[in-house]
């Protein structure tokens, strides 16, 4: 995933992202955007959806929230959510607590 | 204090127990589900935290019954009111509806609530339309005034968070008690059923308990045990202790008694 080498997918085309119906695109032609998602430098394609990130990432959106840039994003807005460079994401979900 | 012929009433809900339960530190999810059918509760409380990118599987809420248990998200984690309410937001967001347990516990050793924090962010969390259920110190004055912002209880605590030290705060538990206008939940530090018992024949509407079931060598069978105390506790409120005095009185006739002078 995120990888410029080789045929390996990206993030928007992934095998696993749920159906994402791109092109592949040539290994030279890819072009990389790195984002940070819970303080970890990630890889994605530019103009990656905040849906497309969650499924390469195999999290299951619907235990997943989002906020992007200090905003928060509700699961219905995930496919419309478009990742800019160097956005700062925060997925969390609930765990066990008292 | 507020009696309801034997029914919790928190916000628009009734609940038919009075044991709310967390589900941190259990062992295996599994055992945490069968903990929570033992103890009859119909709240469970959970915490947020960050997706754990290397486990993206783990999913507590897939565990949990919502039809039969109201998702009560806490805040913890958070040191000051800021804090907080980003995380009730989060939470609401999750689409679980928008109760939320208040914490704000800048204090890692004791973990015990900042009274201001907790004030400030309750009044910005019932504007935005929050049931707010405040964790607390045992401080009477605090309890009213968080009910004056339109909490819907007050939560304020035994002991420190997972001590298992039972009701240190004892005096200030009966005051708060017995001048409040929404339920009273005794909210930590529960280590043992005769803690949550007492909470309960003291006139508390209700206790949380989490930390004295989830390590418990038999959490299924200590569930169970918190729910019959919190039982008998109430039932015993209910019917009205006799008074405690200094001196013995007689449970036995004082008249009568054999080889006595006529």
């Amino acid at each position: 995933m995120g990888s410029v080498q080789g045929k390996q997918p990206y993030i928007g085309i992934s095998e696993t992202s749920g159906g994402v119906d791109l092109e592949p695109i040539p290994w030279y032609n890819i072009k990389i955007m790195v984002v940070t998602v819970n303080g970890r430098q990630q890889e994605c394609a530019p103009g990656c959806t905040l849906a497309q990130l969650i499924a390469a990432l195999r999290l299951e959106s619907a235990a997943v929230v989002a906020e992007v840039a200090g905003r928060i994003v509700p699961p219905a807005d995930y496919a419309e959510t478009i990742l800019r460079e160097h956005d700062h994401l925060e997925l969390v979900r609930f765990v066990g607590g008292g | 204090m507020t009696v309801n012929n034997g029914k919790l009433r928190i916000a628009d809900r009734t609940f038919s127990s009075r044991l709310l339960v967390g589900t941190g530190k259990f062992a295996s999810v599994d055992i945490m589900r069968r903990a929570l059918d033992a103890s009859g509760t119909g709240m469970v409380t959970v915490a947020l935290r960050r997706v754990d990118l290397d486990r993206p599987t783990d999913d507590l809420l897939g565990a949990i019954d919502r039809t039969r248990f109201v998702l009560l998200p806490n805040t913890s984690g958070a040191r000051t009111a800021d804090e907080a309410v980003r995380l009730a937001r989060l939470a609401r967001a999750a689409g679980c509806g928008d109760w939320i347990k208040l914490e704000v516990t800048p204090d890692p050793r004791f973990l015990l609530p900042d009274p201001v924090e907790t004030l400030k962010a309750a009044e910005v969390l019932v504007k935005e339309g929050f049931v707010v259920l405040p964790y607390l110190n045992a401080d009477p004055i605090l309890a009213k005034r968080l009910e004056d912002v339109g909490t819907a209880t007050v939560m304020p605590l035994g002991s420190p968070i997972g001590s298992n030290r039972g009701l240190r705060t004892r005096d200030a538990l009966e005051i708060i008690i017995g001048q409040a206008r929404v339920p009273v939940v005794v909210d930590a530090g529960l280590g043992a059923p005769s803690h949550a018992a007492e909470a309960m024949e003291m006139g508390a509407d209700a206790v949380l308990v989490n930390t004295a079931i989830a390590v418990a060598e038999d959490p299924v069978a200590m569930a169970e045990a918190f729910k019959l105390a919190v039982m008998a506790g109430r039932q015993a409120f209910e019917a009205g202790l006799g008074p405690a005095g200094a001196r013995a009185s007689a449970s036995s006739p004082v008249s009568g008694i054999v080889g006595e002078p006529a």
